[in-house]
């Protein structure tokens, strides 16, 4: 009977004695993993930065990137009946280029990346690995930052004399640390331009230097070095730093396997994905077409050229182009044609352009309206030479001419001479005219306006939108300023 | 460990039968105090032991091996006050003890059962509602939550679906979480039981595992100083359920089968043929045609009716005029056996019971089938030890319909969505391919074509000992199992998904819940006016759930219906989650004389829900009870009970996500083959429950020999901590963190009581009656920000939870037909924007209550019970947004009949147009004060007549009883609800399944 006793006791004891934390803390939820875990497991760590290229697959930084800013400026315009960036292109109050979301998104899987990981001796990863992902980390982050603080922050050197933005030096939000807890989700003011440009040149030269032997230039579907050099060289021409942006594109040039295409199929075949790795490429972003695409309703083939076609190029555009031998023509130029709906567009776009046509760069050739989307290429580079070295001489030098005609010449057209230009100034049209033609729907054109300090240009018998006007940057969400008491709204914005 | 136990207990079992020396018996008689008939079936109990039996066929009962002891010999009977006893049993002596129970109510020394043990009605601090399974005898219902629906006061109980088997939404005094959960904590003969919903294609309850007429009472725990002793689970309530167990005695059968049909309660009066098309040619000609309804009615007829499948230009009248209403909602047969058997001997009982029911729904082919298997079994292995096995198998299979929405294969919606013209088949009897919204939704092809499976099977089982050390000490240890799997099966052929030829989606959920508790329970009395008693107790949960889906598409023919047969797999998903929650838990009671009483508990509960700062929580409470009439200085003589009641206590709501306190990283997509992992949730480390304060005040009464008794309570209850997100700088990458910051008050007054009305003799009646008032406020959001969302349904401070935000509705210009609100500043406007809302009524139900009258003559007894909601503000979105509008070709209601027509009508309804007037908000989509609609009502829930035979003729027949019953539910409605179903009315109501109307007829044969 005592024993009896005992043991329902004993039974009865056990139970209540392991009420201890022991008892609640294993489970561990299934699709997610713990914020430690993923800090410190090698394989969450390579997960991380699938996550940090995974961000690039996002609408922002593809779609809203690539096309935007042409439609935003004379580029493309929405045919007729359709609306996808009809806001962008009649240039309607805040429907403008940033996402804060999307960079910051990028911004902490790379904060994560740079700051949030052990040293490889705690961690089953080689010193090449952590130090190719932080590389990729530096880059991206200052891609990401550049990106924002171009749409919502002004240009070094280029602020408006006149006008609600006069003197408004206020760029973006700084984070260069993992946000771990919620007392690190402070409240931050804006940083300026300067502050801001100073970060991402130290960002893009610490990429470099951790990229430096690690990838060149090998996969470029993974950010390269010379990816890196490629966009400090981008980054020192909105600097106007005209010197060091002809130094870094020639040390990129140097250090990629890029190589331009020069002859019609070469060009042709320059975006099919069918047809390899773009050759001009110095990192791509590649996007599997089943899971990863923005898909038939908002990827970039589908706005421009497979489902909506709905911007397509202005005939102020295809004005510029050497029409009997321009490569680029056939290349990227067709008639308007819905391969989803299976009906023509020709009608629709001959309100924006003559002609009928659609631009073809973004094609979907991988299936589902898909394509990869190259982030830089060697012709950039030719032409940043191009540009900064005349206007770091403010002449036509040699080199400027040099790097224009090697361009020139792979797009089937002659060369150009320093007697076709009377002074610097119709040089740099010629090079902004140049890029027009190579870089269309690659995220450029009101950019090129902007850090230049000119009107945003626009077609199809709109009105420029004058350098003054507080439209040429964009708004911050309100959802934001009513969160951080210390983030000003851009001047001519309510609340 | 579950096995260590199962041998233990065998050993034990083994070495009973030497330890029966110390002990005694006592039997007896158990008589009508004015008839001297004998009671049958009456139940007899020592209670300080729990040994009892029932009394047999002659109203003898015998309890036998009883320690010897002074105990309380408690003999209880349906309408018969309870009759208690002081007995002393010696050893080796068999006591006779005769009892004659008086009629009336059981008052004070009902038994009620409370955490983790019972407690007289007389010594009760807390706010207790007890519903025995004499309220709900006959009531033809398939779950508990129905059971307490207008029964126990302030428990409010809303049916969230008409579909025989479907589920209900439980709120025990208010609602007091903003986005945790609301449901009480149910708990099944010591098990808590888990609520996880499994199904995708079927609100179900998990309390279908428990067939009503295997419930023995429910007792809802509402205030905190009832509740706190169940912590952070206790802040929505706690719903304790008790299943009928064996008494000693001949095995006693009952057999009971039940016939019932089901109908609609109401249908819409909806458009006719020739009403349609003048509907539509006017607001054809409104907005397109500058009028002229002439050439509007032509292009009706040229162009509409072709998309139904007529030739152009057929006539009006020779167009069909179907009613759709009656082909989907139907006339429904239900059926129902059970069979139990009860009895036992002195050291063992059992009580088990099996049934079936098949219940078909009013609409199409839905259909609810129930398997069930009960065994509960007592064994005394010494004259300390004593051990329960309860064990509970049920198979739930539901043929669903879709459901609570305006979706075009949902047949509730589709019921008028279709035109009047359209027709499920045609002459040969093929699908017609011209309904609403083409052959693969025709209504038929829904019933035919597509099957929406659900089948669930529980497990609900506890095994528990006992050891009695002495008559004022045990320990008590429970081990329970909660395991419920649901099969979901959609299947789909090629007919009704022909775009990817036929599909099958099939899902498995799982919910493995294990629960433990070990608990000390003593009570002692001293010079006998110090009585004392409490428990100390441990208990540890784990819940456990896993998902499993998969579907794949291209089905060659009808043959096959699995994922096999299929030509493409499309679709697969699995994933588990699990919670855990450890707890340590007491309470100490002490009253003097039973006149001053003060009870004392508390609950330290960790959960792994929260965070690791905050994992563990205290949830004391406290309550004093003063038994006025027990005084020297109160002498009136007709009130036997007069006790005030007063408690505080703090409980805590845990019902939040699994991992909302993780920081963690989630699935972001992929990169090259790589699966990505960010960070998509800031941890927070501070989380921890949601907190109720509660103080409550009550007085409980009887008077005149408990013909009328009852009680009030008034309570307030402060929800604090409770869990909202805080929005974080979007740079951060992160947009919000979930915290413990938002406060709601619930405050309320619940009165109930009972009458006997007339007794005299062989004719009794008597009625009750309960009423809840209850208020819901917002009292604090996160920082300081006065309201949270912008639409018609923010949440706002100084409002209640569910407080409406529309604009004031001004009516239809008599001039032009256009619909008019009010602007902010009183004036007019055709366009109100975000500035020109202002708050309305809530979607709360304000008053709540029921009220029964039942009426016994010799064998034959009527119970008419009635139950009614007040106060509740609703949208019925269905029909707001889809029944007066002719933009859809689908049917409307006849109030367009009194539509705007011409300059000068004064109307609510405005001109037909499509799409609305120019510059002028939609009268469809704009929700202002005249979309929301009063969803109060009064019902008549229940009518039953029974008819027990007599006993003479009874025991002619070689029977213990018969009883012949015939139930009514839902029989008459009063309302101004403009939709089907008041009671389905939530705040926001998308065709909901309405409940139905329900006739049935049985017979039950006790042998």
């Amino acid at each position: 009977m005592k024993k009896l006793t005992s043991l329902i006791l004993v039974l009865g004891l056990i139970m209540m004695s392991q009420g201890c934390d022991d008892l609640l803390d294993n489970p561990a939820p299934s699709t997610s993993i713990a914020q430690d875990v993923a800090l410190n497991d090698p394989g969450a760590v390579q997960a991380l930065r699938a996550s940090l290229y995974s961000r690039l697959h996002s609408f922002a930084f593809t779609t809203l990137s690539m096309l935007g800013p042409d439609p935003i400026a004379d580029n493309t315009s929405n045919a007729s009946g359709t609306s996808r960036f009809q806001g962008l292109a009649q240039n309607q109050l805040r429907a403008g280029l940033s996402a804060w979301g999307a960079t910051y998104n990028l911004v902490l899987d790379a904060n994560m990346l740079i700051g949030g990981i052990p040293d490889a001796a705690d961690i089953d990863l080689t010193q090449d690995q952590i130090d190719q992902y932080q590389g990729e980390a530096y880059i991206l982050r200052a891609y990401a930052m550049h990106y924002l603080t171009r749409t919502l922050g002004y240009d070094p050197g280029a602020l408006p004399p006149s006008g609600p933005g006069a003197g408004w030096d206020k760029a973006i939000i700084l984070r260069t640390e993992p946000t771990l807890t919620a007392s690190d989700a402070d409240e931050r003011a804006r940083s300026t331009i300067e502050q801001v440009y100073t970060q991402i040149e130290s960002d893009l030269q610490q990429g470099i230097s951790l990229l430096d032997g690690i990838n060149n230039t090998a996969d470029r579907f993974f950010v390269t070095k010379a990816f890196g050099q490629g966009i400090l060289a981008r980054v020192y021409l909105y600097w106007k730093k005209h010197a060091s942006a002809v130094t870094m594109a020639e040390n990129a040039i140097a250090t990629t396997n890029a190589t331009l295409a020069n002859s019609q199929a070469a060009v042709t075949a320059m975006f099919d994905e069918t047809a390899g790795i773009n050759p001009e490429t110095l990192f791509t972003v590649r996007i599997n077409p089943d899971t990863e695409s923005q898909g038939v309703n908002s990827s970039l083939a589908a706005y421009t050229a497979t489902v909506w076609n709905a911007q397509v190029p202005t005939q102020d555009l295809l004005d510029l182009y050497d029409m009997a031998n321009d490569y680029r023509v056939d290349a990227w130029y067709a008639p308007c044609f819905s391969e989803n709906f299976g009906s023509s567009c020709v009608n629709e776009a001959q309100d924006v352009n003559t002609p009928g046509w659609e631009v073809q760069k973004w094609n979907g050739e991988k299936g589902k309206h898909t394509d990869d989307v190259p982030l830089m290429r060697l012709a950039e580079l030719k032409l940043i030479i191009a540009e900064a070295d005349a206007r770091d001489n403010g002449i036509v030098t040699a080199k400027a001419l040099t790097n224009l005609n090697d361009l020139r010449q792979a797009r089937g057209l002659g060369t150009v001479a320093a007697a076709d230009f009377l002074t610097p100034g119709d040089f740099y049209q010629e090079i902004l005219d140049e890029r027009r033609r190579e870089l269309v729907v690659e995220g450029h054109r009101f950019f090129d306006l902007k850090r230049l300090g000119l009107p945003i240009k626009k077609a199809v018998g709109r009105p420029d939108i004058l350098f003054t006007s507080f439209k040429v940057l964009d708004n911050v969400p309100s959802s934001e300023l009513e969160v951080n008491s210390k983030l000003e709204q851009n001047p001519g914005y309510s609340e | 460990m579950l096995r260590k136990l199962l041998s233990a207990l065998l050993f034990v079992a083994l070495f009973v039968p030497a330890m029966y020396a110390q002990t005694g018996s006592i039997t007896g008689e158990v008589t009508d105090a004015e008839s001297g008939e004998v009671v049958p079936t009456a139940n007899v109990l020592l209670a300080e032991i729990s040994r009892g039996a029932a009394t047999d066929v002659e109203g003898i009962y015998t309890i036998s091996n009883v320690p010897a002891g002074t105990y309380t010999l408690r003999v209880t009977f349906v309408g018969y006050q309870t009759y208690e006893a002081q007995v002393t049993i010696e050893a080796g002596e068999q006591l006779t003890h005769d009892v004659e129970l008086q009629s009336g109510a059981v008052g004070l020394d009902e038994l009620v059962v409370t955490g983790y043990g019972t407690e007289t009605k007389r010594e009760l601090t807390g706010s207790i509602t007890k519903v025995s399974s004499e309220d709900f005898e006959d009531v033809p219902v398939q779950n508990t939550e129905s059971l307490l629906q207008g029964r126990a006061a302030g428990v409010q109980v809303t049916t969230t679906t008409g579909s025989p088997g479907g589920g209900f939404e439980v709120k025990v005094r208010g609602t007091g979480s903003i986005n945790a959960g609301t449901n009480p904590l149910y708990i099944v003969d010591g098990v808590q039981i888990s609520f996880n919903q499994q199904s995708e294609l079927q609100d179900e309850s998990p309390l279908n595992a428990i067939p009503p007429q295997d419930i023995e009472s429910i007792e809802v725990l509402k205030d905190a100083a009832a509740a706190a002793i169940y912590g952070a689970q206790a802040a929505n309530g706690v719903v304790l359920i008790t299943t009928k167990r064996g008494q000693q005695g001949d095995t006693q059968f009952t057999a009971s089968t039940e016939f019932g049909t089901r109908t609609g309660i109401k249908q819409f009066d909806l458009l006719n043929t020739p009403q349609w098309v003048d509907f539509q040619a006017d607001a054809l000609a409104n907005s397109f045609f500058g009028g002229n309804k002439a050439f509007a009615e032509s292009f009706v007829l040229d162009v509409f009716t072709p998309i139904f499948g007529y030739a152009p230009g057929t006539p009006v009248d020779s167009l069909r005029d179907f009613d759709w209403q009656d082909w989907i909602m139907r006339d429904a047969f239900s059926q129902k056996y059970d069979l139990s058997a009860s009895g036992g001997t002195e050291t063992t009982r059992f009580y088990i019971s099996g049934g079936y029911e098949k219940t078909e729904g009013h609409i199409l082919d839905n259909q609810y089938q129930r398997y069930s298997l009960r065994t509960n079994f007592d064994h005394q292995f010494t004259s300390k030890l004593s051990g329960k096995v309860n064990l509970n198998l049920t198979n739930n299979k539901f043929n669903a319909i879709c459901e609570d929405g305006p979706f075009i294969n949902c047949p509730v919606s589709q019921s008028n969505f279709e035109p009047p013209m359209t027709f499920p088949f045609l002459d040969d009897g093929s699908y017609n391919p011209n309904t609403a919204f083409g052959l693969p939704f025709n209504p038929a092809v829904i019933e035919e074509e597509v099957d929406r499976i659900t089948s669930t099977t529980q497990i609900l089982g506890n095994l528990s000992a006992t050891y009695n050390f002495n008559s004022w000490l045990n320990l008590t240890t429970l081990w329970g199992l909660d395991y419920r799997s649901t099969r979901d099966v959609r299947y789909e052929t090629p007919i009704a998904r022909p775009t990817v030829n036929g599909r099958v989606n099939e899902g498995i959920s799982t919910t493995i819940n294990f629960n433990t508790n070990t608990v000390l329970n003593f009570r002692q009395t001293f010079n006998d006016v110090h009585n004392i008693s409490g428990l100390v107790g441990g208990e540890y949960r784990r819940d456990f759930s896993r998902e499993v889906e998969t579907a794949g598409e291209g089905l060659p023919n009808g043959l096959f219906r699995v994922i096999s047969a299929t030509a493409t797999p499309s679709f697969a998903q699995g994933f588990n989650q699990e919670y855990r929650i450890a707890s340590y838990f007491g309470q100490a009671k002490y009253n003097y004389d039973e006149k001053y009483l003060f009870a004392f508990t508390a609950r330290y509960d960790g959960s792994s829900r929260f965070g690791s700062e905050n994992r563990w929580g205290f949830f004391p409470s406290a309550s004093v009870g003063w038994r006025v009439s027990e005084e020297e200085f109160f002498n009136a003589g007709f009130i036997e009970e007069l006790k005030f009641r007063a408690s505080y206590g703090v409980t805590g709501n845990s019902s939040i996500g699994n991992f909302a306190a993780r920081g963690l990283f989630g699935t972001t997509g992929s990169y090259r083959g790589v699966t990505a992992l960010g960070p998509t949730r800031l941890a927070n480390n501070e989380l921890t429950w949601e907190e109720a304060r509660e103080i409550n005040l009550g007085l409980d009464w009887s008077f005149w020999g408990g013909r009328f008794s009852g009680s009030i309570d008034v309570y307030q209850r402060d929800n604090e901590n409770l869990l909202l997100n805080r929005p974080l700088p979007g740079d951060s990458g992160f947009g919000s963190i979930t915290e413990n910051v938002g406060a709601v008050r619930n405050e309320g007054i619940e009165l109930e009581f009972s009458t006997v009305n007339v007794d005299a003799g062989d004719f009794l009646w008597s009625s009750r009656f309960n009423v809840a008032l209850q208020k819901n406020e917002v009292l604090e959001l996160v920082g300081d920000q006065e309201q949270l969302g912008s639409g018609s349904l923010p949440t706002a401070i100084g409002h209640s939870i569910d407080a409406w935000h529309v604009p004031m509705w001004a009516g239809i210009n008599p001039a032009d037909g256009r619909p008019m609100w009010y602007n902010e500043n009183g004036g007019i406007t055709y366009d109100p924007g975000q500035a020109d809302r202002q708050f309305f009524d809530g979607a709360e139900q304000d008053v709540i209550g029921g009220f029964g009258n039942r009426f016994r003559y010799k064998g034959l007894s009527l119970d008419v019970f009635f139950q009614y909601s007040y106060g509740q503000t609703a949208f019925p979105a269905q029909e707001w947004f889809f029944m007066q509008t002719p933009i859809f070709l689908t049917n409307v209601w006849s109030d367009v009949l009194r539509r705007w027509q011409e300059p000068g009508d004064i109307t609510d309804i405005p001109q037909a147009t499509f799409g609305g007037h120019p510059s002028t908000a939609s009268f469809r989509t704009t929700i202002g004060s005249n979309a929301l609609f009063d969803a109060s009502y009064i019902r008549l829930k229940n009518v039953t007549v029974s008819y027990r035979l007599p006993t003479s003729l009874v025991e002619s027949l070689n029977l213990r009883g018969v009883r012949l019953f015939a139930t009514g539910l839902n029989l008459m409605t009063w309302t101004s609800w403009p939709g089907l179903d008041p009671e389905v009315a939530g705040t926001f109501t998308q065709a909901s399944y309405p409940t139905a109307k329900q006739f049935n007829g049985g017979i039950e044969l006790q042998f």
